[in-house]
């Protein structure tokens, strides 16, 4: 370990630290913890559990035999024990799906213990919908998860994004990378429906907003789920048909305190923005494509004498020369920090957690007197689960949860930023003149200084609580095996902001006068001190209650689970009727001999956006598993040592339609009034509003999976393949088909359930992991895919069959099939008739319906979706000694972008010009062009949606790295010592290997006018005692 | 331990008790709120009040015709030979004038939301006969309200006539049931119907609303609503036979409204959109267009001067001295002094260079500062060197405070009827009569505008030019131009391109080069919009207009 970079770390870090004093306040609540701990006076044994391939194991209990000691290991697969006597101790080492191990200790202090599993390693356990779990081995749905080690390989604000190539099956999007406001669009198994595909999201068992996941820090999560097929998802009924991710938070075990801490520190960068040319060539490209529109024209837009001037630089207050977005943008930085605590006695286990996220603006933004107009986001978690056992029979759980989200911005909002940022040209003006204002052009493009220093601000501050209250009770004196279980939950959101908003006079160069001195500008705008804030506040509220019977027993071979489940939720939004709905949930398993497994999935649910005798629908799901390993033809294979084979079934459904609720009703609603007489009375309109469908329902899915499961050579080798089919239907929309003299506007026809959607793909999982040496290492790989189709969606039938959208993937993008560019005039009179007034270098269209013309009747289906069908990753990692290393390379393929406007098509709007569009085609370069002829300002011909601009999204990236190296028993103090620090350094975004064009592959629309995703550097330092 | 088992039990009991009586049932059932059904809306005069109040909202208002209506450079006179736009914005006027209309694409469609609006007074009209009233007051209203749905109707429908020709006629609720494949009407039988329809309304009407109800229909909009049915029926672009009984018709429909003899000419040019009782005014919105300022204004005011007077209008005004076009062999025209003795409703049109506006000489010459020309067109400065002030309320202002100023619609005013009277009498007769003189006259020659009046022996052809211009220039950036241009079948001839001028004023004087800014694209096909073609994949019985292949 290099300690100098530790030190050159710890300088980076502390200067931070020292602004702020609720860190400061962490730091010392975690010295005087130690402080205190150091009074304890006992012998210490501390030791690390880890399995055949040296992998630490988090969660092993360790007892010591006839005394009520107990501990258990942490993430790193540490354990620390404090023994009262000095004589010898027998340890008892236990954990879920390894033999249980005893140890006697006499004199030594540290310990390496190697857990054997029982059976592979397919003991361990899953988490399913409503607090139910299984062993793997006893899995017959599809699903897959991610642990809280891996979670925390990723730097990201927002721990969504940590999931991207983790989770075969779920595809990630990060459309956007602005500070507190970075959720990706989610998928599990890409999309199905024509309405909404979001997954539902649960965390402990509690169906909660798509958004509350990602208020969550990191290392409060055990594990994130995902939940894909019919048997998994079935119980989840009306809302199960676009998959749950389920997340699961830590909780305690009987131990003594296990104490983390961690800070670190990251600096982020912007991952790609467009590059645009100086004001020299700027000038250059304009000259052309002035003359290229203005064939007739005697003067160019730039003189001879400016050019010089671009070219030298000479006068830049004159001829200015500004690159917008180099100026602009800066290196951001993100502190986090956090601070948590676990363990319990026999009766009362605990885990709290606390954490703190300062997630600073890449803008070179001017802090002024009043505010500082630079983006900041600044997040405080915490949490306590507190598990009570009464006695045996009886247990209660209490787990509170509050995010505070403090949110920092100028008036202008990231994608105006960034829009003015992709627009203004380099020569427009100077950023500001001597005379100290910002520069401008009357009727010219914005100064993107100006805009986000001069406006004024935004500030959020939102909260969300949630408390959820669980109490189980066992009925063994009904049945063995019987237990009542039932939680109550609530979620309160509250969102508050303001906006102030000022504004400052900006200058324009008259062309004569000392550049110091107000008279020789045009002072445009007015002056506007900042104004009192106005605001804007939202509350919402959930609330969730559910009871259950479960039941678990084992009669020889043949073991039983079942459970009875019954909910009922409220969701109070803002001040509309609440939204309420209730369900039955129903699963029962066998097994037989960890051999055979069959399973009944059944949710039964309805909600009130359906008509009274249509709001309840039964949703089941069947499957089974078969782990021919145990058979005996297969046992104690030596390549095979572990093959399963499952399979499920089953229907679900998707309430989530969007917009209009209570569709059976029809209703005249308020409209746009007038106004009459010579005072302007208004009088407010009513008009017919929309037509209800009495048969209204929800979409339903008809999902099937089949499933293999195997591991080779002792487990060194594993593959998981799952091959899935979902048929959607009923899907609710809005039938295409009907005339418009009807006089109902779309929005206000019924909705019907008639849409129909196929999806098909497969997931497939590779892993291996040995030792060579003193090295552990590992491989994983996986990939999925999921294709789409529109099978039935009322669609009128166009003029020709490549217009239609039925048959095609859902966002399948249209345009014009590019055939390259016109070498000549002749060319373009010999061909169809295009857009406006063509010349030649412009882009030549394919004709589809070869009628001469070139229009809407010859935009046919181009490239896909903006939603990629191909998703993987590649993970890898070694340990060696007490260094480890890990990678993660995640890609997508098979989706493509149609970009449009600034950046992508030379001076749009009055904008400027890239690199690329140097490539431009002119009778010299008309072999190699690259690029149509230039044209000044918006052309009509080539700036359309075509092959020709339409972006390739697949991508790979490096999205993430991490090198780690621990220390042991660090002295601290005298007698007292960390038991491990570990200092370590995550990347995300490293690499990015990609043919799209300008932007960050991820940003779907190709506008520019976003926050691009982010490029992190971390370092960070966790100890633990 | 505290509690024991039985204990528990009981509370384990209580709690599953507890929630499973709490009427599972009727968890979901819940009032849905929100609107009123069609009885309870036709049930009570007030409700029916505010039904007719959002009929009047469905009329469009003209100050941005574009779809969704409310692009901030699409204007009729940016599409027409008035003005231009040198802000090009997606679906901004140039893709009509660059010829980029077509059956899936055109930003100024009203197809769909006409026949909402038709639906919504059809609604009305088989429901308003069963409104239970209680007093005389609110059966005049009653009865008064029916008129205005039919003069409604008829204004839905021209709407539609104007863009499509003939259309579908349904003058009832459709059912999503009912057939819905109809075919087109043909043109005759939407104009019997609108002119149906407005003669209902004559009826029912007033000649003239109370002051709490200006900005309804009236007789006089009813019976002009259908002069212009007739008129642009008896057009070109619906009568290349040149049939003179629908000339004559519309003519004596004309006629209708100068009989009232309640409208009077009016030369309140200045004040003409920011006033609402005018003796000239028939039919005016009720809407104040608070952006007009701000999109119109001078850039040095602060402005974004989306609509630049073409010199294609300029040329247009003739010499106030003679009443001669000023290319005419001795109107008086000096090119050196080319905005002095011109008609007046130049200067009370359109600001040139030298040109006063709010205590302000505007200078548009090359590189006179913010509001000089900017050749190859700025955000906001003239592209043309001229800017717009017709329309545009000298009230306003934008800086320091801002102020919207008063811009309410004219659709229909008595000048209009005149010179449609002129048009059409002229047309059916072998040569003008006194008649047509007097009209045409009657606008030229009041007060405030008093220019030379039209006289001599003119054939039936220079008469129909002469009323031509006249409309231009009268009519001037009221929205009737590109309409005019499309019923007369010219759009060959007047859109070809789009001129302004280039002042230099240097040492030797001041000098006006003329300025071609860019071609324009116009097709014969243009003179009626394409039916969608979105519309017509749902309805296959309707045929395309002719240009519009598929």
């Amino acid at each position: 370990m290099n300690w100098r970079l530790m030190n050159n770390h710890a300088q980076s870090i502390l200067p931070t630290l020292g602004r702020k004093y609720c860190c400061q306040i962490l730091l010392l609540w975690m010295l005087s913890l130690m402080i205190f701990q150091a009074n304890a006076q006992s012998r210490t044994i501390k030791g690390i559990l880890k399995n055949e391939l040296g992998e630490p194991i988090e969660g092993v209990t360790i007892a010591v035999k006839g005394t009520a000691l107990v501990a258990s290991t942490n993430t790193d697969g540490r354990f620390s024990l404090d023994v009262l006597s000095a004589e010898s101790a027998v340890l008892v080492f236990t954990y879920v799906g390894y033999v249980t191990r005893e140890i006697t200790v006499r004199n030594q202090n540290e310990l390496e213990v190697i857990l054997v599993a029982e059976s592979g390693n397919l003991e361990e356990v899953v988490v399913l919908g409503f607090g139910q779990s299984q062993k793997k081995i006893a899995q017959t749905g599809s699903i897959a998860s991610i642990s809280s080690k891996q979670l925390k390989q990723s730097p990201v604000a927002n721990i969504t994004n940590a999931l991207a190539g983790r989770l075969p099956g779920l595809i990630a999007m990060q459309r956007s990378g602005q500070p507190g406001n970075d959720m990706p669009y989610l998928f599990i198994r890409g999309r199905a429906s024509l309405n909404n595909s979001s997954p539902l999201v649960t965390i402990d068992g509690i169906q909660k907003d798509y958004q509350s996941i990602s208020l969550l820090d990191p290392n409060e999560v055990e594990n994130i789920t995902i939940l894909k097929d019919a048997s998994a998802t079935a119980l989840y009924g009306v809302k199960g048909a676009n998959g749950v991710i389920i997340v699961t938070t830590k909780r305690g075990s009987a131990s003594q305190p296990i104490i983390n801490a961690s800070v670190e520190q990251a600096i982020q960068e912007v991952v790609r923005v467009p590059k645009f040319l100086d004001s020299y060539n700027h000038a250059l490209l304009a000259n052309e494509a002035y003359f290229n529109d203005n064939p007739h024209a005697t003067s160019p837009l730039y003189s001879a004498e400016a050019l010089e001037a671009y070219r030298t630089g000479s006068n830049p207050l004159l001829y200015p020369n500004v690159d917008w977005m180099d100026e602009m943008l800066k290196n951001g930085l993100q502190s986090k920090v956090n601070f948590n605590i676990s363990g319990g006695a026999k009766k009362v286990k605990y885990f709290v957690n606390v954490g703190y996220l300062d997630q600073g603006g890449i803008y070179k933004a001017e802090k002024n007197k009043d505010y500082d107009p630079n983006a900041n986001f600044k997040r405080y978690n915490f949490r306590s689960n507190v598990d009570i056992d009464f006695d045996d029979d009886f247990s209660m759980g209490l787990s509170l949860f509050g995010a505070i989200e403090d949110k920092n911005r100028p008036f202008y909002t990231d994608a105006d930023i960034f829009y003015t940022l992709l627009v203004v040209p380099p020569n427009e003006f100077p950023i500001k003149y001597p005379n100290g204002r910002y520069g401008a052009r009357s009727g010219g493009q914005n100064n993107a200084f100006w805009i986000l220093n001069d406006w004024g601000y935004v500030e959020e501050y939102n909260s969300s609580l949630s408390g959820m209250l669980s109490l189980a009770r066992k009925l063994n004196f009904i049945t063995e095996g019987l237990t009542l279980k039932g939680n109550y939950s609530f979620d309160g959101y509250f969102r508050n902001s303001f906006v102030r908003q000022k504004l400052t006079i900006r200058s324009q160069y008259k062309g004569t006068g000392p550049f110091e001195e107000d008279s020789s500008y045009d002072l445009i705008g007015t002056e506007m001190p900042l104004t009192a804030p106005s605001s804007s506040f939202v509350q919402n509220r959930d609330v969730w209650i559910d009871m259950s019977l479960n039941y678990q027993r084992k009669f020889g071979d043949h073991e039983l689970t079942g459970l009875l489940l019954a909910n009922r939720t409220q969701k109070v939004i803002a001040n509309q009727v609440p939204f309420v709905s209730q369900g039955l949930v129903g699963r029962f398993v066998y097994n037989y001999k960890n051999k055979y497994f069959g399973e009944l999935n059944a949710g039964y649910n309805g909600t009130d956006n359906f008509a009274k005798d249509l709001r309840y629908g039964f949703f089941p799901a069947v499957s089974a598993g078969w782990v021919l390993s145990e058979e005996n033809f297969l046992k104690d294979n030596r390549v095979v040592n572990y093959l399963k084979l499952r399979g499920s079934y089953g229907l679900t459904g998707n309430d989530q339609l969007g917009g209009r609720r209570w569709l059976f009703i029809s209703e005249y609603q308020n409209s746009t009034g007038y106004l009459f007489g010579n005072s302007l009375t208004h009088i407010g309109g009513i008009t017919e509003g929309a037509m209800a469908n009495p048969d209204v329902s929800w979409e339903k899915s008809k999902k099937a999976n089949i499933g293999l499961e195997t591991q080779f050579f002792n487990n060194v080798f594993g593959l998981t393949l799952d091959l899935f089919k979902e048929n959607r239907y009923d899907i609710l929309i809005t039938r295409n088909t009907v005339p418009s003299i009807l006089g109902v506007p779309s929005g206000n026809l019924p909705p019907v359930n008639m849409g129909k959607v196929d999806n098909r793909g497969f997931e497939v999982e590779l892993s291996h992991r040995y030792k060579i040496g003193n090295v552990n290492y590992f491989l994983n790989a996986n990939g999925s895919l999921a294709k789409n189709k529109i099978l039935f969606m009322d669609e009128a039938t166009p003029d020709y069959p490549w217009l239609a959208r039925t048959d095609h993937p859902i966002g399948q993008l249209y345009g014009l099939t590019s055939l390259g560019f016109f070498n000549s005039q002749e060319e373009i009179d010999n061909s169809p008739t295009q857009f406006g007034n063509v010349i030649p270098g412009d882009i030549k269209y394919k004709d589809l319906n070869d009628d001469g013309v070139i229009d809407g009747n010859d935009e046919g289906a181009i490239g896909r979706s903006t939603v990629p069908e191909v998703f993987f990753g590649f993970a890898g990692g070694f340990t060696w000694n007490k260094l480890d290393m890990s990678f993660l390379f995640q890609g997508a393929a098979n989706a493509n972008r149609q970009p449009v406007s600034v950046g992508y098509y030379e001076f749009y709007g009055g904008g400027k010009a890239t690199p690329y569009h140097q490539g431009r085609w002119t009778p010299e370069t008309a072999s190699t062009a690259t690029y149509p002829a230039l044209h000044y300002g918006g052309n009509s011909n080539n700036h359309r949606a075509s092959t020709f601009y339409m972006d390739n999204t697949s991508y790979i990236r490096l999205k993430n790295v991490e090198i780690g190296y621990t220390f042991e028993n660090v002295a601290l103090f005298k007698n007292r010592s960390f038991k491990t620090l570990r200092l370590y350094s995550t990347a995300m975004n490293l690499f990015t290997w990609t043919e799209a064009k300008l932007l960050d592959p991820e940003n779907d629309n190709g506008y520019g006018a976003v926050h691009p995703p982010m490029r992190i550097f971390n370092f960070g330092l966790s100890v633990n005692f | 331990m505290i509690f024991n088992n039985k204990i528990l039990s009981k509370i384990a009991f209580v709690a599953i008790c507890t929630f499973h009586s709490c009427n599972v049932n009727d968890y979901l059932d819940r009032s849905p709120v929100g609107g009123l059904s069609e009885d309870e809306v036709f049930g009570s005069y007030r409700q029916v009040e505010q039904y007719v109040s959002n009929l009047y909202a469905r009329i469009p208002t003209e100050w941005f015709p574009g779809n969704p209506g409310d692009h901030p450079t699409l204007t009729y006179a940016s599409v027409s030979d008035e003005a231009l736009s040198s802000v090009q914005l997606a679906g901004g006027p140039h893709e009509f004038t660059q010829g980029l209309i077509n059956a899936n694409y055109n930003p100024m469609d009203r197809w769909t939301g006409m026949y909402e609006s038709i639906r919504a007074v059809n609604i009305f009209l088989e429901k308003i006969d069963h409104l239970p009233t209680t007093n005389p007051t609110e059966e005049a209203g009653k009865s008064r309200m029916k008129g205005e749905g039919y003069f409604l109707r008829a204004w839905y429908y021209m709407e539609l006539f104007k863009r499509y020709g003939g259309v579908p006629l349904v003058d009832h609720v459709l059912n999503i049931n009912d057939e819905l494949n109809l075919p087109r009407n043909t043109a005759e039988e939407i104009v019997d119907f609108i002119s149906s329809d407005c003669d209902k309304a004559v009826e029912l009407l007033l000649l003239e609303n109370s002051a709490n109800n200006i900005g309804r229909g009236t007789k006089g909009a009813a019976l002009m609503l259908k002069a212009k049915a007739q008129l642009y029926l008896a057009s070109k672009l619906h009568n290349p036979e040149n049939n003179p009984e629908k000339w004559k018709n519309a003519a004596a429909a004309a006629q209708a409204v100068m009989d009232l003899n309640f409208y009077r000419v009016d030369g309140n040019y200045e004040s003409l959109f920011h006033s609402r009782t005018s003796p000239n005014l028939i039919f005016q919105s009720s809407l104040n267009e608070t952006r007009w300022v701000s999109l119109n204004f001078l850039p040095s005011l602060g402005g974004s001067a989306r609509v630049q007077p073409l010199q294609n209008l300029v040329d247009a005004y003739e010499m106030k001295e003679t009443g001669l076009g000023i290319f005419d062999p001795g109107s008086g025209f000096n090119e050196f002094a080319p905005y002095v003795g011109r008609d007046p409703r130049l200067a009370m049109s359109i600001l040139y260079d030298g040109a006063t506006w709010k205590d302000i000489t505007v200078r548009t010459y090359l590189n006179s500062g913010t509001d000089g020309v900017q050749r190859w067109g700025g955000l906001a400065q003239t592209q043309t060197s001229y800017y717009l002030r017709k329309t545009v309320d000298e009230n306003g202002n934008i800086t320091p405070n801002a102020i919207s100023g008063e811009h309410y619609w004219v659709y229909m005013r008595y000048e209009d009827v005149l010179l449609c009277y002129a048009e059409a009498q002229n047309e059916w007769l072998e040569a003008p009569d006194a008649s047509v003189y007097a009209a045409v006259n009657e606008v030229r020659t009041r007060t405030g505008i008093d220019m030379p009046p039209l006289t001599g022996n003119l054939d039936k052809e220079a008469m129909r030019e002469r009323i031509r211009h006249e409309r231009r220039v009268e009519l001037a950036f009221e929205g009737q131009r590109f309409w005019d241009i499309r019923r007369w079948r010219i759009g060959e001839q007047v859109m070809k391109e789009a001129r302004g001028v280039i002042i230099d004023v240097n040492d030797n004087g001041t000098f006006y080069w003329p300025n071609i800014i860019g071609e324009r694209i116009y097709r014969p096909a243009f003179d009626l919009f394409p039916i969608p073609q979105s519309v017509i994949n749902r309805q296959r019985a309707l045929d395309q207009n002719d240009g519009y292949t598929n």
